[in-house]
């Protein structure tokens, strides 16, 4: 126990000893202090349409259960620990007791956690701004909800993970009854659904849920009821007692599972190595899609297509390389699952948006691709691989060749997106023509732009890919303010074609951008260290 | 001082591990070799008790397991992991205070300036290099005084000073009577050292021999290896 104190006591001080030697590490601390601040921003309470107490209980006791169900059901499967590899070298090989490395564990998994908590805590501040609870009924709530959603359902998770590995059948048992709960549930509400009286079912059981005083008696569902009601109508003494036994009986599942006597290290190897790809990928000393096991998400297995580079050379092989892994992963051609998002998305829209302007669609995927494009191309895998920088061409070749596939693929995109839009809205040819070319333009511009980012992030000294990535939203932001100028200008000027004026402005100024943005990017291949 | 016996493996279907027996004695080094996916890490992170297996694995009479057997064991993986916040001298106090081990600073001195990490003690792990790494790796299962020394590709990554250094430290623990478990593809680097050969394929070893049972026959470790691999 003692190594493992001053294991977490030694990591804190040193992390902030680390922010002090090289302050650019607290980027993202101070990123989220600032998101943090802006979100706890006094606003002006809407109180036009106050939300009634049995909706707010109502909804928080089925959140509730649908979180600890979702609890007991990730605890039946491997359970994804906060582990790392130096974890399992050093620690796990020690004469300390696992359950002791259980409990450490545990309080890694919740102080990581605790932060992403955070947003969903302070979206909660945002409903009950409207109640107007009491601060200290706002904290007692947040105390409670910490309590609950980081301790309880974690100390869950894991009981559930021991038995389920002491007891083999206890995993199948949990989750059929889970699946079978959900079977009931749907299967009553389609009847409810059907017989016509939905609004007046949701009011009774609304009510029901929220005033029945039997209900606070059942375990932790009738506790956090008791918990929602009173930090709305004012908070009782009970409010404690139900805090305490919330904290309990996390205890109580802690001891239960301290007493097993667990051989979980195996069962945490894999989330280890996958934290420790993750880390790697975060401190960039890897690329996400370098990955064997893979970050992201594909339907299916690479599909099995020849690489051909018949007759190619120099920079050139770079884009038939991308192509070809382009379409490994692809249905067909450059079409995969985010191009069959935009078809459903454009068949929709044409069938029950048709009157919509096409120009709104093409402003929302150029606002999207803002921010897709930019590290989404494969010219960033190459630049954390020997290769590129091997090459024996020019850096020029190098840079068009190595965006050229993204340009292919934007382009099979904005097809998908605005064709069948076009034709089932019945939009101009020419204004379709305009959307397509302006969307590769803009496109283009945003991959050279995020390659620039990537540079400038590395010269000052950004090289974590979190801190990188904040460089290249604002950076984006920054590049779509001019682009907002010349659209007003252009519509000012070209009055009889001011419907046009977007595509000239998208087409000029992104031309002229990507010209002048691509040469700062062409000395990213001077060298791989980047400063 | 390591006893294994009848230690299978399965990963779903495959049976990586099949009924596996062997001992390394105080003093003795056994050289585990065998080609890629013979089973070799497997029987290695078995033995550090990673992973769960069926049969019986002691360290010095102790379930491997149990405190007492941990208490005995050192273990240098193959990938070398530091914790990112923690220097190389407080993970050198971090194995020290984990292993109860008193009064470690002396020690640990002597093993940074082997390796020639006492002028870098103050590094983050996250700073160091990967031959850095891989030599904090090895002072962070030496600080401990290990019984039973298990090691997965002690040379990998280390610059030509630092294999003789780990090479002679082998020798040295070996004659302190620590019973060592080198598990490597690289032969040549362990010709001198080892004491007995185990040679696995397809998760069962095809040779368990001792050096002193070759009957006076000179054969280089990586001879002996294609004889009983290649088919």
């Amino acid at each position: 126990m003692k190594a493992l104190i001053y294991l977490l006591k030694t990591s804190i001080i040193n992390y902030l000893k680390r922010i002090k030697e090289k302050p650019q590490r607290s980027i993202g601390i101070i990123f989220t202090l600032i998101w943090v601040g802006v979100l706890l921003l006094p606003r002006k309470n809407s109180s036009k349409n106050d939300i009634p107490l049995t909706v707010c209980v109502s909804i928080f006791v089925i959140l509730t259960l649908i979180t600890f169900l979702f609890s007991l059901y990730s605890g039946t499967k491997k359970v994804k620990s906060k582990f790392s590899m130096s974890d399992v070298n050093l620690i796990f090989v020690s004469p300390i007791k696992p359950q002791t490395i259980m409990l450490y564990g545990i309080v890694k998994k919740i102080a990581l956690e605790f932060f992403t908590s955070i947003y969903i805590l302070l979206q909660i501040t945002n409903v009950i701004k409207n109640l107007k609870i009491t601060p200290m009924a706002q904290i007692l709530f947040f105390i409670s909800y910490i309590i609950f959603q980081l301790i309880l359902c974690n100390c869950l998770k894991l009981f559930v993970f021991a038995l389920c590995s002491k007891y083999k059948k206890v995993g199948f048992i949990i989750r059929s009854f889970i699946k079978s709960f959900i079977l009931v549930l749907a299967a009553l509400i389609t009847f409810i659904v059907v017989k016509g009286d939905i609004k007046s079912f949701a009011v009774k059981f609304g009510e029901t849920l929220t005033y029945n005083s039997l209900f606070k008696y059942i375990p932790l569902f009738g506790w956090m009821r008791e918990i929602a009601l009173q930090t709305i109508t004012g908070v009782k003494s009970s409010y404690f007692v139900y805090i305490i036994l919330i904290t309990a009986l996390s205890l109580l599942l802690i001891y239960i599972t301290y007493s097993m006597k667990l051989d979980f290290y195996e069962d945490m190897l894999s989330s280890a190595e996958f934290n420790e790809d993750i880390k790697n990928v975060k401190n960039s000393k890897i690329s996400s899609n370098n990955n064997k096991k893979g970050f992201i998400l594909r339907p299916f297995k690479f599909k099995n297509s020849e690489l051909n580079l018949k007759e190619k050379y120099g920079a050139k092989v770079l884009l038939f390389k991308h192509m070809d892994e382009y379409s490994k992963r692809s249905f067909i051609f450059f079409v995969n699952t985010y191009s069959l998002i935009l078809l459903s998305i454009s068949i929709v829209l044409g069938i029950f948006a048709k009157s919509m302007d096409i120009k709104i669609i093409f402003i929302i995927a150029s606002g999207l691709l803002l921010f897709t494009s930019g590290f989404g191309g494969k010219i960033y895998n190459e630049i954390y691989n020997y290769f590129i920088f091997l090459l024996p061409d020019s850096p020029q070749k190098k840079l068009f060749y190595g965006i050229a596939s993204s340009l292919i693929k934007i382009f099979s995109d904005a097809v998908i997106l605005f064709v069948p839009f076009g034709i089932l809205g019945r939009k101009s040819i020419l204004e379709i023509l305009l959307c397509i070319i302006c969307y590769i333009v803009w496109g283009g511009m945003l991959s050279y732009s995020g390659l620039l980012t990537f540079r400038i992030a590395h010269a000052l000294g950004f090289t974590g890919q979190f801190a990188t990535a904040i460089l290249f939203m604002i950076f984006q932001l920054l590049l779509a303010i001019p682009m907002v100028l010349i659209i007003l200008i252009f519509t000012f000027l070209l009055k009889d074609f001011a419907g046009y004026a977007i595509y000239f402005a998208f087409l000029l100024y992104g031309v002229a951008a990507a010209a002048l943005i691509s040469l700062g990017c062409i000395g990213i291949f001077d060298h791989m260290e980047l400063e | 001082m390591l006893e294994v016996s009848k230690l299978s493996k399965n990963y779903g279907k495959t049976q990586a591990v099949k009924n596996v027996n062997f001992t390394v004695n105080a003093g003795e080094v056994a050289v585990l070799a065998g080609p890629n996916g013979a089973g070799k890490s497997t029987i290695i992170k078995s033995i550090a008790g990673l992973l769960k297996y069926e049969g019986k694995i002691e360290i010095c009479g102790y379930d491997n397991k149990s405190i007492k057997g941990k208490s005995a064991l050192g273990y240098i993986p193959e990938l070398p992991s530091l914790f990112p916040l923690l220097t190389i001298s407080e993970h050198l106090t971090l194995m020290a205070h984990a292993f109860n081990i008193k009064n470690h600073e002396k020690r640990a001195e002597e093993l940074l300036k082997l390796f020639d990490l006492w002028d870098k003690k103050d590094k983050y792990g996250s700073d160091l290099s990967k031959g850095m790494q891989q030599k904090a790796s090895i002072c962070c299962a030496l600080i401990t005084e290990p019984k039973v020394l298990l090691v997965d590709e002690p040379m990998l990554g280390l610059d030509p000073k630092a294999i003789r250094n780990m090479k002679e430290l082998l020798i040295k623990l070996k004659n302190e009577g620590v019973a060592i478990v080198v598990s490597t593809h690289l032969l040549d680097s362990v010709q001198e050292l080892w004491d007995r050969i185990l040679i696995m394929k397809n998760g069962e070893f095809v040779l368990s021999k001792a050096r002193n049972e070759f009957n006076n026959e000179f054969k280089s470790l990586e001879e002996i290896f294609f004889e009983f691999t290649e088919e």
